[in-house]
């Protein structure tokens, strides 16, 4: 019988199937390609900047933003400690997507199908915001 | 930490990663190009913005950032064919096409091209969590509480996800290799 953090063997059995199927190595020109990536990224270690204009805003709130929907508050937006605190989880992308529609005068349709996935097939603009403590501050 | 020294360590862990982050983001994307361009705004974002943080939770950090990223270009696509839907779709539609035609004909045998093609459609079709759990065990072997670590999610829920999620792909790794015999 298998542990608590393993998993059983008809599910190791379909994951090895599924891995001889799709797990191809890249080619060694893309592996090369990533390489360089990395390297490229390694070098804007030396070029960070000290500080930035929008750490000197950090007041401005995601409503400000929207309300005003314009470049500068975008950029002070992604870097606000509200948004650096979610930066990496799943939401953020959703904020800034819905930041670009809402400068994009996009309709709530547009929304719902932008937001809506397999969990949530039915939310909508207006349940979602009022659901991010960002957008109620 | 010198920078010298930080470098080399950011360098030794990107190393160790950027193959997987690749291949999680290919098979979401199933475009080369666009996998490379996730992994390197991920990369970019990850030095720039978390090489600060522990690194113990560097890997999760950086899986999690190229999910999101990943996402975002689906998400951008979606919306792409909405606007654009009379033309922006044709790839899938295409797609979706040969599935149907493979359903009719039991008998074809589907080339390796062609078997991958149907797992990742049959693997986009999943719920978003199982997806992005089943790459990262598939791709990056991932143990589950790192799984979970990344994904903020109990291990219970990892297996729940991993498990229907073979659930539903196995019927078509079955077909396939009983036409393979």
């Amino acid at each position: 019988m298998s542990n608590n953090h393993e998993l059983d063997e008809a599910t190791e059995h379909t994951m090895s199937q599924l891995r001889t199927h799709l797990d191809s190595e890249p080619s060694h020109e893309l592996k090369k390609r990533l390489q360089d990536s990395r390297m490229a990224a390694l070098d804007s270690l030396d070029k960070k900047p000290l500080f930035s204009v929008p750490s000197l805003m950090p007041a401005l709130g995601v409503t400000a933003a929207l309300a005003l929907g314009v470049g500068i508050a975008w950029n002070a937006l992604q870097e606000s400690p509200n948004l650096q605190n979610y930066s990496v989880s799943t939401d953020e992308l959703e904020i800034e997507e819905v930041l670009f529609l809402a400068e994009s005068e996009f309709t709530q349709e547009d929304f719902q199908i932008l937001l809506a996935d397999d969990e949530n097939p039915d939310l909508d603009f207006f349940s979602w915001a009022s659901a991010q403590p960002e957008f109620m501050e | 930490m010198s920078l010298d020294l930080k470098k080399q360590s950011l360098n030794r862990f990107l190393a160790e990663v950027e193959t997987s982050a690749f291949k999680i983001s290919r098979c979401m994307l199933r475009d080369e190009e666009a996998a490379l361009d996730v992994v390197q705004d991920a990369m970019f974002k990850f030095v720039q913005k978390y090489s600060d943080k522990p690194h113990a939770e560097w890997k999760a950090l950086f899986f999690r950032i190229v999910q999101n990223k990943t996402k975002d270009v689906l998400r951008k696509r979606k919306l792409k064919n909405k606007i654009f839907g009379w033309f922006g779709s044709e790839e899938y539609e295409e797609l979706l096409s040969q599935k149907s035609d493979f359903g009719n004909n039991p008998e074809m045998i589907l080339s390796a091209e062609q078997m991958q093609t149907e797992l990742q459609i049959s693997m986009q079709a999943l719920p978003n969590k199982q997806q992005e759990v089943l790459h990262l065990r598939l791709f990056e072997q991932m143990k589950l509480e790192s799984i979970a670590q990344t994904m903020e999610i109990s291990i219970g829920s990892v297996k729940t996800h991993l498990s229907r999620a073979m659930q539903k792909l196995k019927p078509l790794l079955n077909e396939h290799s009983q036409e393979t015999v």
